[in-house]
């Protein structure tokens, strides 16, 4: 599991402008809500989803985040709402987040699947949900697991556990984009809407550290015992990128030996100085008289 | 990256070491001009969505596949080709429809693939089954995809729900973009296949039709 010492800060700390701290929320399935709380399981105008993505929203920016929540819908509720979603998705990544989720709920007929007591407090747990289908896999899982391991230990029992799915889900837009099952159909509304808080502060602490306070306030004298601990970023590897340049620097070295091999090593190196000539206007290399 | 950034930059690579060639001649674009598309889909992708009420057109993701297909339309050289892409476009378009609203799962855990990617196959299928035609199946991935969201605006309008209609949102990510190079690919892949296997060993024939570009036989 990922290492959060840095979260036993006995100090809460004054935020300096240490740059920005946002994230961005939507919701795919817009017709989801709860049958106690909405009266039904699917709305086919705007479901209860964005009501407890709303709630997330207010709890993230009370630790100090902004939150770009997007309320457009994308039904209907079918394969292609992804599809439609995903221009959503694009839309809130151009401005710039340091994590973007989606906020679904589940469809589990038993209630006691995601209920919780946490604190005395009847509450919902919380699923991470992951794609596998997508380049970005390996970062947006390293993300999940940071949030799992800061929920088990500041909230255990939260976070029910990260599920793999086998779709995209968007999440090939961005290294840090994990989507959230709050609960399912058959929860009251109010343990989710009760979970939310919570999630809000596992969240931005899996993202920001241990340090809380208005994002943008202006320098303040620090009593800081061990700044770099505290400030620490939850998440830095960004290995879904990685993937994607070693497939085309294989791709590269694989079409040049293919060119060799196709025209004979006299043969591939001109196709090679052909198409650095093409590509350049004639600055490299000569430019054949006529295009074969 | 966004699997439509790879694809894009794959096809950069495929254009830029002249694999694509065939195919981007019988889409009459030069090497220049595919990368130049290829290079205004990305930075279009930047720019904001052009409004129009409850619709929006995304620069990169939309206008500008939209405008290739428009050139690649008018550029056909007979009025067969031109119905034949419109008409598989339109097949197309009521495929995806109709499989995302009535026969695949609304969850993607449920299938074995992202439902994004079958669009671009469907599309593909369509138009080489219309004609073995690169430019069609462009045409087919792309049109075929707008109009599936289309029908699907019409639906919700219909039932009252008011919903922005985005076309081509995502911008050189989006399913219209990734669509139309899937359907090329696949057709061009399909197509190199099966007439091999008609070939054999023999060497290819060239084709005698006139070049629209640069006015010779090919």
């Amino acid at each position: 599991m990922p290492d959060i010492s840095w979260l036993d800060t006995t100090e809460s700390l004054p935020v300096s402008a240490v740059g920005k701290r946002r994230i961005a929320l939507y919701c795919t399935h817009s017709d989801e809500s709860y049958i106690k709380g909405d009266g039904k399981e699917s709305d086919e105008e705007r479901g209860g989803i964005y009501d407890i993505a709303q709630l997330f929203g207010e709890k993230l920016e009370k630790m100090g985040a902004t939150v770009e929540l997007n309320t457009e819908t994308h039904h209907p509720h079918d394969a292609g709402a992804y599809r439609r979603s995903r221009q959503t998705a694009m839309a809130l990544i151009k401005t710039g987040p340091n994590a973007i989720f989606d906020l679904h709920r589940d469809g589990i007929p038993d209630p006691d699947e995601y209920a919780v007591t946490i604190g005395d407090k009847p509450m919902s747990k919380v699923r991470l949900l992951v794609g596998k289908s997508n380049q970005n896999k390996e970062a947006n899982l390293a993300f999940a697991k940071q949030i799992k391991a800061v929920g088990d230990k500041v909230y255990p029992g939260l976070i029910k556990d990260i599920y793999m799915g086998k779709g995209t889900y968007n999440q090939d837009l961005a290294p840090r984009s994990v989507l959230l099952e709050f609960g399912t159909h058959t929860l009251p509304k109010e343990r989710v809407q009760a979970s939310t808080g919570p999630m809000a502060e596992v969240a931005y602490k899996a993202l920001f550290g241990g340090v809380i306070g208005s994002a943008g306030a202006s320098d303040a004298a620090s009593k800081k015992t061990d700044a770099s601990d505290a400030d620490q970023p939850a998440v830095e590897s960004n290995e879904g990128s990685g993937a994607a340049v070693w497939i085309i620097l294989a791709l590269v070295v694989g079409l040049g030996l293919f060119a060799i091999l196709s025209a004979g090593k006299g043969g591939g190196i001109e196709k090679w100085k052909h198409s650095f000539s093409e590509m350049t206007g004639g600055l490299i290399g000569k430019k054949p008289k006529n295009r074969q | 990256m966004s699997i439509g950034m790879v694809l894009l930059t794959v096809a950069a690579i495929f254009v830029f070491f002249g694999v694509a060639q065939r195919v981007l001649d019988r889409m009459y674009l030069s090497d220049r001009a595919a990368l130049l598309l290829i290079a205004l889909m990305f930075f279009g992708t930047l720019l904001p969505n052009l409004n129009f009420g409850n619709v929006q057109i995304s620069i990169g993701g939309g206008l500008i596949p939209l405008g290739i297909c428009i050139f690649l339309l008018v550029r056909a050289g007979t009025n067969k080709e031109r119905i034949r892409a419109i008409f598989g476009s339109l097949l197309t378009a009521g495929i995806v429809y109709t499989v995302s609203t009535f026969f695949l799962p609304d969850e993607p855990e449920q299938l074995p693939f992202d439902p994004m990617y079958l669009n671009g196959v469907i599309a593909g299928l369509v138009a080489y089954a219309f004609g073995r035609s690169r430019r069609g199946a462009f045409i087919c991935g792309v049109l075929g995809v707008m109009l599936a969201d289309i029908a699907v605006a019409v639906v919700n309008r219909m039932n009252g729900i008011q919903q922005t209609l985005v076309i081509g949102g995502a911008g050189a990510f989006d399913a219209m973009v990734i669509s139309g190079l899937l359907a090329v690919v696949l057709a061009e892949l399909v197509g190199e296949i099966l007439e091999r296997i008609s070939r054999g060993n023999r060497a290819p024939v060239h084709s005698h039709i006139k070049h629209p570009l640069k006015g010779r036989d090919r």
